[in-house]
């Protein structure tokens, strides 16, 4: 349970990020604390996932800060990549591997201890284990959602950023993910989500940030919200 | 104002080398008035490794400091670099038909010289082919600084080829290897071409920074 | 440690992928005897001329396959975004350098010990004689092509026209690597060994040591995105 009286573990300050020769990001700065949810929304072309690939080390700035844990990213990449972990639009699989060499493969890299029984763990519990040993290319895009939570528990990160989760899931997977956020969250670990579906994901979050032109327009926190009155707020960011 | 001098000083130079070569330096023995196009040849060579090197050094600066100027420099410089390395080829054939009764030969120097002509065409194509920004200074950095290290490589394989060329006349431990006026001469024109590359390469950063700017502005009015 | 340990991971993934399909050996495979074919009947067909021409003809087989292998290396990295999970995996880049380039090189020597007798077949039969030594040579040459060449191939995964400019920008730069490759050929077709080309060994193995350091310590710049 975060009291917001401990250190952010991620902070933006002023980050600005040009890609050609638009500005994309033009000063963006906020912070993210332990066991916290955050929805960050905003129109198509905003920055969301800029935002999102610049947190997790993927990209840099070009200008500003981005402190983990109070050290600048620059200065401990590979920490940053170790406490990251990242759900976006693409699958992030190989398509040739099966579910299991996938999960070996980026726990090897990981380092991940004992990955063996972790990834046992995480296939049974996804639901994934019968088909464990069949080429990724076969799943549908649910089942790789799926295997992409699956690697999630294996590397157990200390932050999550997801970009448009819920796509491609149906109501059963969407509520077998909405558990494994709500676990994630209670066991200190930090979420940053971009989702148009406001509904599926508003009761765990705990701050709503809203991206317009670059800059983070509005910092609210969801307890001083219904999902009814953001609804009508942010009509034209949501699906 | 520096420009401005730098342009004038280029159109006398020139001028000045381009009188004295027709009216002051004596003809070779052996290769008669075919010789005086070494002047340009030379020099125009000469010129292109300094902007090789000019290129090499900024596209390391670029990479360590993230200067926008630094890769607007590269980017000039390794532009004029292939303007001299083409002007050094053309020039190197038209000395080559009277003196080797050919326009071209795969003797190792012109071949590399060639190759390194491919280089800078390749580092300009790169720049076409990607979109402008950081990405495009960081890969084009790059490329100028694996280019450049081929140059020993170059320069190596002239001892261990068969050549035709002209061995090295400047530098050479041999006495008298070049006679005083024709030296003089050489020499003149290395530091007129050097002034006008100083020119070129000036106005062509200028121009550089000038189109940039204005990209930028049109790109953030949406 | 990691470093190699990060790198051998990367090189198993490599090699599970090919070996499993397959079709990227037998891409490169038939690609050479098309090549080696296309030279059969382009040039003089006696055996005098063949001679003549086959080092430089081996060679440059092996470039236009190699490029081959150097354009699909990273293409099943950009499929479903993967580049972008092996850059946030708290790996260096180096490793990935490493591991890439090491499964590079051992894929092109898996196609020279298959295209080497059928070369040998097709256009000129003694190279089946060198056999040993032409393999060791192709090793010594596969280090600084796929060295240049992975590097290259990472650089230019998202760049327009990728296919045409990695040859464009690679082959210059592989002058001194296929001078020195032709000449060693030449003079082991004709002495059996390479004692009387140690001058190009070196210049081989000088560029090898060469463009794999710079390559390896470029590669950080290489994979920001």
């Amino acid at each position: 349970m975060n009291t917001h009286l401990d250190p952010p573990i991620i902070k933006l300050v002023d980050v600005y990020k040009n890609f050609g020769y638009r500005s994309i990001l033009k000063g963006v700065s906020f912070e993210l604390f332990k066991g916290t949810q955050t929805l960050l929304l905003g129109k198509n072309g905003s920055g969301k996932t800029t935002l999102l690939k610049i947190l997790s080390g993927l990209i840099h700035s070009s200008k500003g800060n981005v402190l983990l844990s109070g050290i600048p990213t620059e200065k401990c990449p590979n920490q940053l990549r170790k406490s990251i972990g990242m759900i976006s639009h693409s699958n992030h699989l190989y398509n040739e591997l099966s579910a299991a060499e996938n999960l070996r493969f980026f726990s090897r890299l990981r380092a991940v201890k004992n990955h063996k029984d972790k990834i046992n763990k995480a296939l049974k519990e996804t639901g994934l284990m019968r088909v464990s040993s069949i080429a990724v290319k076969t799943y549908s895009s649910g089942m790789l959602k799926r295997l992409n939570i699956a690697k999630l528990m294996v590397y157990e990160p200390e932050v999550l950023l997801l970009d448009e989760p819920y796509t491609g899931l149906d109501y059963d997977s969407c509520e077998f993910f909405n558990r494994f956020l709500t676990g994630f969250k209670q066991n200190g670990g930090t979420i940053l989500m971009i989702s148009h579906q406001i509904e599926t994901c508003f009761e765990c979050c705990d701050q709503i940030l809203v991206l317009k032109q670059g800059k983070i327009k509005d910092q609210l926190k969801a307890k001083d919200y219904s999902c009814d009155s953001l609804l009508q707020k942010y009509k034209s960011l949501t699906v | 104002m520096l420009f401005r001098v730098l342009r004038l000083l280029s159109i006398m130079l020139i001028g000045l080398m381009i009188g004295l070569i027709f009216f002051w330096a004596p003809s070779e023995s052996s290769m008669g008035i075919t010789q005086k196009i070494m002047y340009i040849h030379v020099p125009s060579i000469i010129t292109t490794y300094l902007a090789l090197t000019i290129a090499f050094i900024c596209s390391i600066g670029y990479l360590w400091k993230r200067k926008e100027i630094l890769d607007i420099i590269a980017f000039s410089a390794m532009e004029l670099g292939a303007v001299f390395c083409g002007l050094a080829l053309i020039t190197g054939s038209i000395w080559g038909k009277p003196t080797w009764n050919t326009y071209w030969t795969w003797d190792a120097r012109l071949t590399l010289t060639l190759v390194l002509f491919l280089i800078f065409c390749g580092y300009l194509l790169l720049r076409k082919f990607t979109d402008p920004g950081e990405q495009q200074a960081r890969i084009c950095a790059i490329i100028a600084i694996i280019g450049t290290l081929d140059i020993p490589l170059i320069h190596l394989s002239v001892v261990w080829w068969r050549t035709l060329h002209q061995t090295s006349t400047i530098l050479s431990t041999k006495k008298q290897a070049i006679d005083k006026p024709l030296l003089l001469m050489l020499i003149f024109s290395i530091c007129c071409l050097f002034v006008l590359f100083t020119y070129l390469l000036s106005t062509r950063i200028k121009l550089e920074k000038q189109n940039r700017d204005y990209a930028k502005q049109v790109a953030n009015l949406y | 440690m990691k470093l190699f340990q990060d790198s051998i991971t990367i090189f198993f993934k490599d090699l599970v992928l090919d070996l499993r399909s397959m079709e990227n050996i037998f891409a490169m495979l038939f690609f050479s005897i098309i090549v080696i074919m296309v030279f059969a009947f382009a040039l003089p067909a006696d055996d005098k001329s063949h001679a003549l021409l086959a080092p430089g003809v081996f060679w440059v087989t092996f470039l236009l396959a190699g490029i081959l292998s150097l354009n699909k290396s990273f293409q099943i990295e950009k499929d479903n975004f993967c580049l972008e999970s092996l850059l946030l995996a708290p790996i260096s880049r180096g490793a990935i350098f490493l591991g890439k380039m090491g499964w590079n090189v051992c894929f092109i020597l898996l196609i020279q010990i298959l295209v080497i007798p059928v070369f040998s077949l097709l256009f000129y039969g003694p190279f089946l004689n060198n056999f040993f030594e032409l393999f060791l040579l192709s090793f010594i040459t596969a280090i600084g092509f796929s060295s240049l060449g992975t590097m290259l191939s990472a650089l230019t995964v998202d760049v327009r026209f990728k296919e045409i400019i990695l040859p464009i920008l690679l082959f210059p730069l592989l002058v001194p690597l296929l001078l020195a490759s032709v000449k060693i050929t030449q003079v082991v077709l004709v002495d059996g060994s390479f004692s009387n080309v140690t001058d190009w060994i070196k210049l081989l193995i000088g560029f090898d040591i060469i463009f794999l350091v710079v390559s390896y310590l470029t590669f950080e710049y290489v994979m920001e995105i």
